[in-house]
């Protein structure tokens, strides 16, 4: 039946040039369509080519580069050493501990100092490693050049990181006070002989 | 010798046939019947349609046939008696199919002149009225028309009567006539339908052609490219692997390398000693007091107690002596702070003592 029809619909057609042409028009329009959506489809494939051939580009490049492991183990050398001169501690309250009790000893008894801080900045701004902690003392002292000379000749000789961030020497009223403040770098861990 | 092209001749009381066999069939001018139809202002995609409706409309006898012969601005169409036709050519014995019919006023010679002329046909006269190069009006008379059937002729063709010029007809005219062919090209009815049918066919064709060749350019294009993806997707996967280990120790290298300078950077700083035996060395030669100092992100600060009359000037050369005290300028006295020379300078890059083993 549908047969029919069809032969039917296509015998009117022949007979109407005009809605054929039409018609004919309307599926070259379709076919059309279809091949530019096709051909958009194909442009993207061919983006996806070349960015697939870039890709493999800088792969072939990389794995031309065989000294980055020769680096890499150079780097891990490099970072061993740095990090054997941190100080070293199990945790940030033996950390602030351990460096106060350090600079009272290295201080000595012939330094008056009149002020004596220890801090662990919670920031750290440095974008340190995750284990390695920066502490800063303050300490501010009667000024005497023998004592201070001696105090910073200590800290100078001093094997592991560790610096004067600022010195300032003023005088005050009644005597002449020496400020310093001292940043120790720290890393979290067993302590050696431990 | 027997002439190339050869016809039947039509007349009214029969067939004259030809002396061999031919599909030519010349249609005495007194057996047709002329129309012309203009196209007017009408476009070329809607004239056949118009002709066929004109030549629907148009039915001189009962069963009646068509040559039309078209010229830019309109068609010339001939009918004649389709049963009387039949008729003759079974009397004569001939085959009633695929032959072609010229009526006779398209093959006498096409009309110089504009105007009106008499032409003796093979049977009886035709009045022509030629226009432009066009034949506009025809009218076949069984005996030569008289003066004032003549004025009637062209009067009704809108022209101003003139004498008719009567050639008698030539006795060699049906044999002319029978290997002469039509100044126009004549087609029937069907054969207009079916050239505007196949030219329908012919675009349809074409642009069917043009989208199979685009379809396959673009299903080859996206093969060659799959093919290609397929390709470098394998590579890719092969050197991924090959250049992991090489890019994992880049990684780790540049991440190390990067740390590292971040370190030093923090504590790559002049030992304060080493600062104050700079600074000593620096102004022991004169009779000086440093009555305060202050060091501090790689600036220092000093306030002096110099001796009366002293060169401020020889205070920054000694200082800048060296090279590692940069930008040495006095500054003005704060608050609070004593009189004398106060002195601002930054730390130079690198410190001169500096070593890499000393950090305070």
């Amino acid at each position: 039946m549908s047969g029919g029809l069809l032969q039917g619909a296509f015998t009117r057609l022949r007979a109407e040039p005009r809605a054929l042409a039409g018609l004919l028009v309307l599926a070259g329009l379709a076919a059309l369509a279809v091949l530019m959506e096709f051909d958009d489809r194909l442009a993207i494939r061919a983006q996806e080519v070349s960015m697939l051939e870039s890709q493999l580009a800088r792969w072939r490049s990389s794995a031309a580069q065989t000294h980055w492991p020769a680096a890499m183990k150079d780097g891990r050398v490099r970072m061993a050493e740095f990090r054997a001169r941190a100080w070293r501690e199990e945790s940030e309250g033996r950390i602030q501990a351990s460096f106060q009790d350090w600079l009272r000893e290295t201080l000595g008894e012939q330094t008056k100092v009149s002020e004596l801080s220890v801090s662990l900045p919670q920031a750290h701004g440095e974008n340190l490693p995750d284990d390695m902690r920066l502490v800063r003392a303050r300490l501010v002292a009667e000024f005497a050049s023998e004592s201070t000379t001696a105090f910073l000749g200590r800290l100078a000789t001093q094997e592991r990181w560790l610096w004067v961030e600022r010195l300032a020497v003023k005088n005050h009223p009644r005597q002449r006070m020496v400020e310093i403040e001292l940043v120790a770098l720290f890393a979290l861990g067993l302590r050696e002989g431990t | 010798m027997l002439p190339l092209t050869v016809s039947h001749v039509h007349l009214a009381d029969g067939v004259r046939l030809a002396p061999r066999r031919t599909q030519r069939h010349v249609l005495a001018r007194g057996l047709c019947r002329f129309r012309r139809i203009d196209f007017g202002d009408l476009g070329r995609s809607e004239r056949l349609g118009f002709l066929g409706v004109q030549i629907a409309s148009w039915q001189p006898f009962a069963r009646t046939d068509y040559a039309l012969a078209l010229d830019d601005k309109g068609a010339m169409v001939f009918a004649w008696d389709g049963q009387a036709f039949a008729e003759r050519c079974a009397v004569g014995g001939l085959e009633t199919k695929n032959f072609r019919i010229l009526p006779e006023t398209m093959l006498h010679p096409r009309a110089k002149d504009e105007g009106a002329r008499l032409v003796a046909c093979i049977s009886g006269w035709e009045g022509q009225v030629w226009l432009s190069g066009r034949l506009e009006t025809s009218r076949w008379w069984s005996e030569a028309p008289d003066e004032s059937a003549w004025e009637n002729f062209v009067r009704g063709a809108g022209l101003t009567p003139t004498p008719v010029l009567a050639k008698p007809a030539d006795a060699a005219l049906p044999e002319r006539l029978q290997r002469a062919s039509p100044w126009l090209a004549l087609r029937t009815p069907d054969r207009l339908r079916q050239a505007q049918g196949l030219a329908l066919h012919l675009t349809a064709a074409v642009i069917l052609a043009a989208l199979c060749i685009a379809a396959f350019h673009e299903v080859r294009a996206h093969w060659l490219l799959e093919e290609r993806i397929t390709a470098l997707t394998a590579e890719k996967t092969r050197l991924e692997e090959k250049a992991a280990p090489q890019l994992a120790a880049r990684e780790e290298a540049l991440a190390s390398q990067a740390r590292l300078e971040t370190l030093v950077h923090l504590v790559d700083r002049p030992p304060a000693i080493e600062l104050l035996a700079h600074l000593a060395e620096a102004i022991s030669a004169q009779d000086t007091i440093v009555r305060e100092l202050e060091w501090s992100d790689g600036r220092l600060r000093l306030a002096l107690q110099i001796p009366p009359g002293a060169s401020r000037v020889s205070y920054v050369r000694a200082l800048e002596k060296g090279g590692w005290f940069v930008e040495v300028r006095e500054a003005p006295l704060e608050p609070g702070m004593i009189e004398g020379v106060n002195l601002v300078l930054q730390a130079g890059v690198p410190w001169p003592r500096a070593s890499k083993g000393g950090n305070s």
